[in-house]
């Protein structure tokens, strides 16, 4: 007996170390009724410290460790709704279950839009310009519940194509046959009074919210189609008070396709009608040693399922669209007390996390995993079903230690270039003492299926060898910073198209009271592309408001003005005209370049710029 | 030995009988899963779920209570289920199958697969069908004319109304409603004696103006209009009057003919309404996730939440009297649905059974 139990004890050593190092985890069962939990910055992916943990309906809170994590022992069976807090940050809520094995709960944190100052005595659009359009709110005086006048209002975007991972609850109409709802566009609203309280509509009075349709939606969902929207509710954890949008120009900007609805309630809103067409996608998780009992598997937030002892689960998608699947995998550590019980070690956990993103399979491994018609039966007939012949597989590893930032440049018609680095997030989320992150294992791929691995030119330096970046092709990179085999983070970008001018040439002359500059980009038509072109009319010589014009937008034409006010056809004479493309994310009121390559540990920017040859003109009265 | 064996036969007995069963079935549109879900509200369950088509939304009941109406908002249609057999009897069209799209051009798959034969939308618009999932006029209010024989029904796009001969199941008399200045969408159609009331809206979201409109049942001559509340959601026909719900500026209107609306506050987001007898009237208020008690002669009000324990149902959008007069079927349409049993003696939430989230109406059927 007493050999037993050494042995035990042993094994529970050893699986500690093991988990802590490796995160190949223990074979103990996880502590009952657990919920253990990862947070990060959606645009960064840097974990986020001191982040306050709420259990809503309840007093239970905890913070974040210098990991991002945080575990709550001991809760009651069933979901438990978890908001998240954090200063600067948009807030998070999270459902986990609380059951007979720990659960995690991964949740993303966007950061805050900028802030704008509110008089709410005053009728008033307040927008949050990004490269999908400006997100607006538009107050009718009086309408919220406040007597101060010295109001911040914060709008923070959410492009669900890129960051659904972000979006609190479950996008699901339940039911006896659950019905996924599909998102289409986000945003979270705060409004902050003079003592940082959130103030809300007064009941019974509404706003009116404006929401971008993202760029690669905008092909289906077209000008006067209604949209059903939601408002989310912290304290049912539920997405509620469905009403219809419709798809309509913003009353910003004039030309962005944008979802305009009535809002009741300011929290996270937004559109996403229900999902018609449905399929069943079998997954198989898989760790160090094999296939993974028990890891969660996430497709869009609510769609959820526990793999069984095969290491499988099957969960319902749309049919069609491309879907990322986020899988974990928790231990909680034990050892072993006098008695031979095993006990959980209070605070000690690992958190396995491994990441497919539907788009990054082309010409992957995994690619031809199957898809049923669905949905998927229900969990009580998954636990005894037959092997799935064909699952999809996910790997999980622990999340890297650290941040990585890359930096991955799309040239048209030349190659892709990557330069990745590791360093510590300070509290903006921004790398301090990066190095070249070396032995990353990095994949491109573009939406015809050709794929490449990148070869490390130079300490953090990656390159793409024999593989042409076509204009107008879609890429994305998948890496694997720590190369321990699961993907760390991805992105995707087009390459900007051949971008030309149509109605100049070098040495022309024109009118310059009716010129209209026009140009062409020959990947203009192909669906989810927005590319950001920058103009500029400087007069030789000149250096005054009336000898310079500017553009900067997604339009294929420019009337040059003036910069006096008004604004006034340029004066006559010559001319040096610049065209620039740009694809990939920006966003904020200068038009920055932001993150568009995510993961946990991972952030980064994948983008493409080509500059047309300067041509001169001449400019007639 | 025998004695044992009888006592377990008794058990056995015991455990397998049939289960109590109620006199009625409580029928519920399932917007989001294009099926009416026929609830049995003594066991508590659904028994029985309907594929009718594309977003059912409003119910009406034949008078003889074998038939239900069910407008399929997503599939430019109406389903007839048959209450004895609770199978979909037909479908009709509320407007003609386009031959070309709003830019002129022709939908070839149209003429392709005959789809001016066909009597819903649904047959080709399904899940897994053709695309798009929701397509047509968008119908919505729907009413009996005063012999029973036609249904009236309103629609959401060029501000149509449409009757529909019941017997041939063909549209019989169609036209697009002139606007009421931006008003330009039949948000519903009622029926009043002899009259017709339709609620005008703007294209949602607007706070402007909206209009109610009185038409002659034979000649949708207009016979008188009035403004009423911002986005007016539901039409409750009464005696010599109507009943509308104007969901954004959180008040129900009576109107009459030739007399001013008198207006009634309620909690946020009024939309159904359900007469409950004595001039009382329970309005289903989504915004509050609560009902409001409204007695028409006096004016006064209560408002009651929706809650039971520290359960919460939000979102009422319509109900239904339970035959006794005594229960109030509503249906609570967050993501997470539930069709709540309000007990209107004790003014409380008696018992709340899981039906599809983002359900609509509700209608009450004899158990054949």
């Amino acid at each position: 007996m007493r050999n037993k139990l050494w042995m035990v004890a042993l094994m529970g050593l050893f699986g500690a170390c093991n988990g802590g190092d490796s995160g190949g985890g223990n074979v103990a069962p996880s502590a009952p009724n657990t919920v253990a939990g990862l947070v990060t910055d959606i645009g960064s992916g840097a974990r986020l410290s001191g982040v306050t943990v709420r259990v809503v309906g309840s007093s239970r809170t905890t913070t974040t460790d210098a990991r991002g994590e945080f575990e709550l022992r001991g809760l009651s069976a069933g979901l438990v709704k978890l908001d998240f807090e954090k200063a600067g940050y948009a807030p998070g809520h999270g459902i986990a279950e609380s059951a007979s094995s720990a659960q995690t709960v991964l949740v993303a944190l966007k950061k805050d839009g900028t802030e704008q100052s509110y008089n709410p005595t005053q009728a008033r659009t307040l927008f949050q310009r990004t490269e999908a359009g400006p997100y607006a709110v538009i107050f009718q005086p009086n309408s919220l519940d406040t007597t101060d006048t010295n109001l911040r209002v914060v709008v923070t975007p959410l492009d669900p194509t890129k960051e659904d991972s972000a979006l609190p609850g479950d996008l699901v109409a339940g039911g006896a046959s659950s019905t996924p709802l599909a998102p289409v566009t986000f945003a979270e609203f705060s409004i902050l009074d003079s003592q940082n309280r959130r103030i809300n509509l007064k009941p019974g009075s509404s706003a009116i919210v404006e929401l971008p349709i993202p760029p690669e939606l905008r092909s289906q969902y077209k000008i006067g189609d209604k949209i059903h929207c939601y408002a989310y509710n912290p304290q049912t954890g539920r997405w509620e008070d469905f009403v219809e949008g419709t798809v309509e120009r913003s009353s910003v900007d004039g030309t962005t396709p944008v979802l305009r609805a009535s809002i009741r309630h300011f929290s996270w809103y937004g559109g996403a009608p229900a999902v018609q067409e449905q399929e069943c996608v079998d997954i198989e998780v898989r760790g160090r040693d094999g296939p993974l009992d028990g890891a969660v598997v996430t497709a869009r937030p609510g769609l959820r399922a526990v793999t069984n002892r095969l290491g499988q689960a099957s969960i319902t998608v749309q049919k069609g669209g491309p879907v990322n699947f986020v899988a974990t995998k928790t231990y909680t550590d034990t050892f072993v007390d006098s008695r031979g019980n095993l006990i959980p070690k209070p605070g000690a956990k690992v958190i396995d996390i491994g990441k497919v993103y539907e788009d990054d399979l082309i010409g992957l491994d995994g690619r031809n995993y199957s898809r049923r018609p669905g949905p998927c039966p229900p969990e009580s007939s998954q636990s005894v079903r037959a092997a799935a012949t064909n699952p999809l597989p996910i790997r999980v590893a622990p999340a890297p230690e650290g941040l990585f930032q890359a930096l991955a440049l799309l040239q048209p018609g030349g190659l892709a270039f990557v330069q990745l680095e590791k360093g510590i997030p300070n509290a903006d989320g921004d790398l301090e003492n990066a190095e070249p992150a070396s032995g990353a294992q990095i994949t491109i791929s573009d939406n015809t299926g050709r794929t490449a691995t990148l070869t490390e030119l130079a300490p953090g330096t990656y390159i793409a060898n024999s593989f042409d970046i076509v204009p107008g092709r879609r890429y994305t990179l998948s890496i694997d910073a720590d190369g321990n085999g699961s993907i760390d983070g991805s992105g995707s970008a087009f390459a900007v198209g051949n971008v030309s001018w149509s109605n100049l040439v070098n040495g022309g002359s024109y009118s310059a009271a009716s010129l209209t500059a026009t140009w062409n980009d020959s990947a203009a038509t192909q669906p989810g592309y927005s590319a950001l072109y920058q103009v500029t009319f400087q007069h030789q010589g000149g250096s005054g408001l009336s000898d310079f014009a500017f553009y900067v937008g997604s339009e294929l034409s420019f009337a040059p003005r003036t910069q006096t006010d008004p604004p006034s056809p340029l004066a006559p004479g010559t001319y040096t005209v610049t065209l620039n493309a740009f694809s990939g994310a920006f966003g904020g009121g200068n038009l920055d370049i932001t993150d568009n390559i995510t993961g946990v540990g991972m952030q980064g920017q994948i983008f493409s710029i080509q500059p047309v040859n300067p041509i001169t003109i001449t400019l007639n009265p | 030995m025998q004695r044992v064996f009888f006592l377990g036969l008794l058990l056995l007995m015991a455990c397998s009988s049939v289960l109590p069963s109620s006199s009625h079935y409580v029928l519920v549109s399932q917007a989001g899963s294009s099926t009416v879900a026929v609830i049995d509200p003594v066991q508590g369950r659904t028994v029985k779920r309907i594929t009718v088509g594309g977003l059912p939304h409003r119910m009406v009941v034949g008078p003889d209570r074998n038939k239900v109406y069910v407008v399929l908002v997503g599939s430019q249609a109406v389903a007839e289920v048959d209450a004895r057999t609770l199978e979909v009897s037909r479908t009709f069209l509320t407007a003609p199958v386009p031959e070309r799209r709003d830019d002129g051009t022709p939908i070839q798959a149209h003429f392709d697969q005959d789809a001016f034969s066909r009597t819903s939308c649904f047959d080709c618009h399904n899940p897994g069908g053709a695309k798009p999932f929701i397509v047509g006029l968008r119908p919505v209010g729907i009413a009996f004319s005063s012999d029973f024989g036609k249904l009236y029904i309103s629609h959401i796009r060029q501000g149509r109304l449409s009757e529909i001969d019941l017997a041939s199941g063909q549209v019989v008399r169609a036209q697009n409603l002139p606007p009421s200045g931006s008003a330009n969408e039949a948000a519903d159609v009622a029926r009043v004696k002899a009259k017709l009331v339709v609620a005008m809206r703007p294209r949602q979201p607007s706070t402007e103006a909206s209009a109610v409109r009185w038409l002659d049942e034979q000649t949708w001559q207009t016979l008188a209009e009035a403004p009423t509340g911002s986005d007016p959601a539901f039409v409750l026909p009464l005696e010599e009057s109507a009943l509308v719900s104007n969901f954004e500026s959180n008040t129900l209107s009576l109107h009459a003919p030739g007399a001013n609306p008198k207006s009634f506050i309620v909690t946020p987001g009024p939309l159904g309404m359900l007469a409950i007898g004595n001039g009382k009237i329970l309005s289903l208020n989504y915004y509050s996730n609560a009902v409001s008690w409204l007695d028409m002669d006096t004016g006064q009000r209560q408002d009651y939440r929706l809650e039971q324990g520290d359960k919460r149902f939000v979102n009422p959008t319509h109900a239904a009297l339970s035959p006794d007069g005594r229960r109030a079927y509503i249906v609570s349409s967050g993501t997470e649905g539930h069709l709540v049993v309000f007990d209107l003696e004790h003014k409380h939430v008696a018992q709340a059974i899981p039906i599809d989230g983002l359900s609509f109406d509700v209608v009450v059927v004899r158990r054949k």
